[in-house]
Parts: structure tokens; sequence; C-alpha cells
């Protein structure tokens, strides 16, 4: 008796450069697997940024909307995940920047902040979302993406508009007030 | 700061399926909105010139023109007709919507109002031939589901026949995007489309109309009561659909499930028309199937996918309700779920669990 065993089939999962290409061929389906693969990384980028989670629908919300209309400006299909977040962090700055200007950082927010397995590490979060409130988002959002998302440099400069040098600088400058800050408190 | 990164990535980040999904509608939502503003643009700047200047040839006109003598017509105006749950049937021959659109019911037809607020008005046709007068209104979609073919209205007049093996939609004037199983199509004055019905008409679990799921306080059991006469009503300030779905996030956060479930049920009970109301029903499920309460979850997961057949939700609603359906014990509704849904989603992302239904409720 002669058996054949057929090895089980695969399914692969195509790569960010073909579901650029599918979406920008008008594919809604390749929109949606862009969107199921990334959006909960996004999500997680906006929310450790914002430091809660009052506004993440709405940002998580406009990035895709954004990136469905402007995918045919992508430059390299790859890097389409630092482009997601590079859109991500323009909107949640506009957010951080409306509401600094209404006086709202934390005070009104600080109810909503997410959950932290360990209590005491929650006390220091809020001590450390206390600080990066007092930086400037030009500040703060470089510093964010390099030290705590771990992003590139070229990536995080990319996301803030600006050149690799200046990036550097902000970062460090983010770090000096951090440090001062943290350090001053009791 | 140094530990910062530690810190900051044990936050625990508040993104879950239903939210996931939820979002996706609303960035589909977005993107159709836009799409349809931007077809509209050309024509809306020749409607415009062309509306100047007929303004103006009306205003001659009326400073030359004699008035006629004898009374002047009366002007009818049309309120919505039906209170929540809106089902029409061809006996009440028309549903007017607060904007003026009509649905003229023609023969043997029935139209439920699945959603209707300022942003989108849903109806599912169920069956027979209704021709819609859509007045265009940018602000708002407005969708006609019939039996999985979806029209998509940018202000038009057009007739949908939905019969025995096909769904046919005639267009008068105006544009409609018609959404089938597996095309998009465009359709303007004068074309007409017929698409093959790949199943048999859609018969939807329904619970049984005396029995509703009374929500006990924490720890306790539900139990299906006689529906009551009437319900008093609340004492207290009216809490809004947003306030009850924070509610009944709090309380999920807690573990505090059963106050979960009181906030969203009367959430979907209180606001049957907020978009909240939708996810909140499969919320629901999901909350009232931890609480062991699987007759309800089924319930409010079919209630879910009644809501909106062809809704972001629709595909996972009807396959938890089956999944339901059987944890309840209830296998000859769990198979004719389980099937529905295989029927629907012949190639659906669950369909190795309801195949595993129909075995064990065989």
């Amino acid at each position: 008796v002669l058996s054949v065993r057929q090895a089980p089939l695969r399914e692969v999962a195509p790569s960010d450069e073909v579901i650029v290409e599918r979406i920008r061929a008008g594919s809604d389906d390749a929109f949606r697997q862009l969107y199921f693969r990334y959006a909960r990384y996004v999500a997680g980028v906006v929310v450790r940024l914002m430091g809660d989670d009052l506004e993440l629908e709405d940002v998580v919300q406009d990035t895709f909307v954004r990136a469905a209309e402007r995918i045919d400006t992508l430059r390299s299909p790859a890097h389409v995940r630092p482009w997601l977040v590079t859109i991500a962090v323009r909107f949640a700055r506009e957010r951080l920047g409306r509401r600094r200007r209404r006086g709202q950082l934390r005070q009104e927010a600080s109810h909503h902040f997410p959950t932290m397995s360990d209590p005491r590490d929650r006390a220091r979060a809020d001590e450390l979302y206390a600080a990066l409130d007092q930086l400037p988002e030009k500040y703060r959002i470089p510093w964010f993406l390099a030290r705590v998302e771990g992003e590139k440099l070229e990536d995080v400069a990319m996301a803030c508009g600006v050149s690799l040098a200046t990036v550097k600088r902000r970062i460090h400058e983010a770090q000096t007030r951090l440090d001062r800050r943290l350090e001053v408190r009791p | 700061v140094s530990d910062a990164p530690r810190i900051v990535g044990q936050m625990h980040v508040p993104w879950d399926d239903l939210r996931e999904r939820r979002v996706l509608g609303k960035v589909e939502a977005k993107l159709a909105e836009r799409r349809a503003m931007r077809r509209r643009r050309p024509w809306l700047v020749a409607a415009g010139l062309g509306g100047g200047l007929f303004v103006a040839a009306a205003a001659v006109l009326a400073v030359l023109a004699l008035r006629p003598a004898g009374e002047e017509p009366a002007i009818a105006v049309a309120e919505l007709p039906v209170p929540s749950p809106q089902v029409l049937t061809a006996d009440e021959s028309a549903l007017t919507l607060p904007d003026g659109s009509r649905a003229q019911m023609l023969g043997g037809a029935r139209v439920d109002v699945a959603v209707q607020s300022a942003e989108l008005v849903q109806l599912v046709q169920r069956s027979g031939v209704v021709r819609y007068e859509v007045t265009p209104n940018p602000d708002r979609r407005f969708v006609v589901d019939a039996d999985g073919v979806e029209v998509r209205v940018i202000g038009t007049v057009f007739t949908v026949s939905l019969g025995e093996d096909d769904v046919r939609v005639a267009v008068e004037r105006g544009r409609v995007e018609v959404a089938g199983t597996d095309r998009v199509s465009e359709l303007g004055a004068g074309d007409e489309l017929k698409l093959d019905r790949a199943v048999p008409v859609d018969e939807p679990i329904v619970l049984d109309d005396d029995v509703v799921i009374e929500i006990e306080p924490e720890g306790g059991q539900s139990k299906p009561r006689e529906k009551p006469a009437g319900r008093a009503p609340p004492q207290h300030e009216t809490p809004s659909a947003k306030e009850l779905l924070d509610r009944a996030d709090a309380a999920r956060m807690r573990g505090r499930l059963g106050e979960a479930a009181e906030a969203l049920s009367e959430l979907v009970r209180r606001y049957p028309r907020d978009p909240l109301a939708y996810s909140s029903s499969f919320q629901l499920g999901k909350v009232q199937r931890s609480r062991g309460q699987h007759a309800a979850a089924a319930a409010a997961f079919t209630a879910c996918h009644r809501r909106a057949p062809s809704g972001a939700l629709a595909e996972d609603a009807r396959a938890e309700a089956a999944v339901s359906w059987l944890a309840a014990g209830k296998k000859d509704r769990a198979a004719a779920a389980a099937q529905a849904y295989l029927d629907r989603y012949a190639s659906g992302a669950h369909r190795a669990r309801m195949q595993r239904i129909l075995d064990k409720a065989e």
C-alpha cells in the first residue's frame, strides 16, 4: 500500500510591501490587513505618548484615514510601520498641544490613566508623566520615541519632521530637563 | 528616568478586539464619506452655478408673473411615524424620514430601520419591491441592505427588488454604489443591476418575544421572566449613552461584570438608535458569557447581528451567538446559527468552529 503524506499547507502572511501595493491598486481587504497588523501597535504608541486613552480612538482613526488617503506618497512601502507612527505622532502632538493650551494636561485626565501591573510603578509613572507634561512637545515626542519606544533615530527624525542632528539635540535637551525635574522632586 | 522604558512598557494598553473593530468601522465610514464628497464636488459646483441662475430667473419671473386666482395648495408635512423598533410593512405603504427621504413599498415589501442618526440612516429591506427617494445630505450616509447586497446612496431615486433568486437595483436619478459579496458597482440614472442571491432568505434567530432576560445584582442569577406590562419611569437623572458605556467600561476594569452587564443592557434598551448601541450589544454578549449567562450572551450577540447584518461586527456576532447557544444547551439554536453563519460566510474566519458546533449538535 502506497501512502503519501502531504505537508500541511501554511498560509504565508504577505509582506508590508505587498499589502501597500494592493492598497494602491484599490483593495479594501489589503487596507484592513494593514489596519489589523498595525492598529494595536499604533494604539500602544499613542497611549504611552499621551499618557491616557482619552483620545486614543480618535487618533488611531485619524491616523488610518490619513494613511489610506496618502498611501501613494509613501516612498518606501517597507517603512509603512514608522510611517504610520509618524502620522499618529503628528495627530497626538496636535491634541497634546490643544490640551496644553486649555491647561488640561494630566489634571483632568489622571483618573483615566491606564492600569499598571505594579502599583509602585503607577506612582513612578505618574511622576514621569507629570515631568513630561512640563516639556514642550518638540522635546517630549523625540525623547519618547527614542527612549521609550526604541525607534531608530532616523525614524524619530522623520516622525518629528526635523533633521537627524536636530532630533539628537532635542533628545539630549529633553533628557537634561527630565533629569533635573525628577531629581528636584522630593 | 533610566527606568522609564520599563515603567511605561508595563502600562496596560486599553485596546481589545472590539475597540479595534469599532475604530475600523469609523475609519471605513470616514473614507466612504470623503470619497462620496469628492465625487459630488464637481456636481455641486455645477449645481451651485445652475442654482444661482435659476434663482435669478425665478426672481424676474416672480415680478412679471400674474398671481392665479383661487386657494393656495396645502403644504403636507410628513413626520417619522413609528417609534423604535421600526418595522414597516407594505400595508403602511411608505416610510418618510424627517429630512424628506421616502421609502415607498410597492409589493409585499418589508423594511426595518436598523440605524437612524444624524450621520447614518441604515434600512434593511427584508422582502418585496421598494422605491427610495433620498434627499441629498453630505453629512449623513444612507444605506440600504437587501439580503447582503448593500446599496450606498448619494442622493437619488432608485428601486430595490428583492426577488426569489436575485436582488435588482434600478436607478432613476442620481447615483448609488452597490456592494455585493464580491464586487462594488456604481450605478447612474437609467442603470439597472441584477445580483444573484447567494443564500436563501436569512432567517434570524429570534428569541421568544415574551421572554426578557433580567439582570440580577452581582453574584445573582439571571432568570427568564414574563415581560412586564410596563416599566416604571426612572426616578433619577437619565444617564447618556456615553455615560452608560463609561460606567460599563469602569465596571469591567474592576471585574464587576454584573454592573457592566446592567449598564450595557440599559444603554442598548434606552438608546437603541445610538451608534454606541451596536458595539455595546456585542460587548454585552461578551460580558454575559464571562458571567456564565450563556443564553443572555446568545441573545445579545443575536441582537447585535440583527441590528446591522452587514456591519463590522456581524460575522463575529453570528458566530458568537452560535457558540453561546451551544454553551446554554440549546443545540437546535446553536446548529441553526452555525448553519446560518456557514451559509453567509463560507470562507469566514470562524468556519471551523461553526462546523464543530454542527457536528456536536447532531
